[in-house]
């Protein structure tokens, strides 16, 4: 008698697992369905020039990023003495563009980096090392 | 001959008259919508996804939405609420710029009378608040906003918006801010 209603609990506790199991698996597959939007791979950079550029120098520099294949806009704010470029992130990055404003350019120039404190007043990021990232990524290689 | 009653044919008479009559009424003029001031829905070619179209009115009010993303970042003076927008991801990911572009321009399209797009964000009022919407670093306040509407203006004078439209865009931006604005 006992043995059989340990067996019936152990049973309807499988089941309930792996029905709770079923659900987290069909909403992870619902929520990371990879979203399309208009401008899927657009991306922004900003650099800052510490020290004043003079005009010949930003002239140039604006011409040869805006000449970057995959480059959409780029503009020169001189209140705060940075360049602000749009560009598709499948075709160049970051130090492709920090690259070519270098070539021209003699004084310094910093990549804008948003730190870890900017972030966490943001978005929330994920743990990319914990079981439940991975599991989710799991999911979404294997549906997507 | 085929003969009509007398008083039949004066109700004849009656009805075309009353007919040629009204025809000559003006009908109610239709007031185009913001959106069809925009650009309306005609369709050109996408020039941000080759061998697709794109709405024209949809197309416009994303130039001005992208470009006033990058005028907010440039100028520097509320970044403090796009920051991450600066975060580069993988090469081919689809980053945040992107995601925020297709909501504020969904918003834009739905609240000028586009009929073929949904907004599916958050209201206004939850996706400025801070503890229901965790894009947002911070609550807003009036010099924030105003800040913001000029970033519009802005980014619509560089898409060569005519300024009676930019003035329209302002007037829904305007009946926003007891929504934005919580600080």
């Amino acid at each position: 008698m006992k043995t059989s209603h340990l067996k019936k609990g152990l049973l309807w506790t499988g089941v309930t697992t792996l029905v709770l199991f079923v659900v987290l698996v069909v909403h992870l597959i619902l929520v990371l369905k990879p979203k399309v939007y208009d401008n899927n791979h657009m991306q922004l950079v900003k650099v800052d020039f510490p020290e004043n550029i003079d005009t010949t120098e930003r002239s140039l520099m604006l011409s040869k990023v805006k000449s970057m294949q995959g480059v959409k806009t780029v503009n020169f704010y001189s209140e705060q003495n940075a360049l602000v470029a749009m560009y598709d992130n499948t075709i160049q990055n970051n130090e492709k563009v920090m690259a070519t404003i270098k070539s021209v350019v003699t004084s310094p120039a910093v990549l804008f980096k948003p730190s870890a404190e900017m972030l966490a007043s943001g978005c929330p990021i994920k743990n990319k090392d914990s079981y439940s990232y991975k599991f989710s990524m799991f999911i979404k290689n294997v549906f997507y | 001959m085929f003969k009509l009653k007398k008083s039949l044919w004066l109700f004849l008479c009656a009805v075309c008259i009353t007919g040629m009559m009204s025809c000559g009424d003006d009908e109610e003029p239709v007031t185009p919508t913001l959106y069809e001031k925009l650009g309306g829905t005609a369709l050109v070619a996408d020039p941000a996804n080759p061998g697709q179209m794109i709405e024209t009115g949809r197309l416009g009010l994303r130039s001005v939405v992208d470009s006033t993303i990058f005028v907010i970042v440039g100028e520097g003076k509320i970044t403090q609420y796009f920051t991450p927008l600066l975060t580069e991801v993988g090469a081919g990911n689809t980053t945040g710029l992107a995601a925020l572009s297709k909501s504020l321009t969904d918003f834009f399209c739905v609240g000028t009378g586009a009929k073929n797009f949904t907004y599916a964000g958050k209201n206004m009022k939850d996706a400025h608040d801070p503890a229901k919407n965790p894009r947002m670093a911070l609550k807003s306040d009036n010099g924030d906003m105003d800040i913001f509407i000029q970033s519009v203006v802005t980014g619509a004078q560089q898409n060569n918006v005519p300024a009676n439209l930019i003035g329209e865009v302002g007037v829904i931006l305007e009946s926003l801010r007891a929504d934005v604005v919580q600080r």
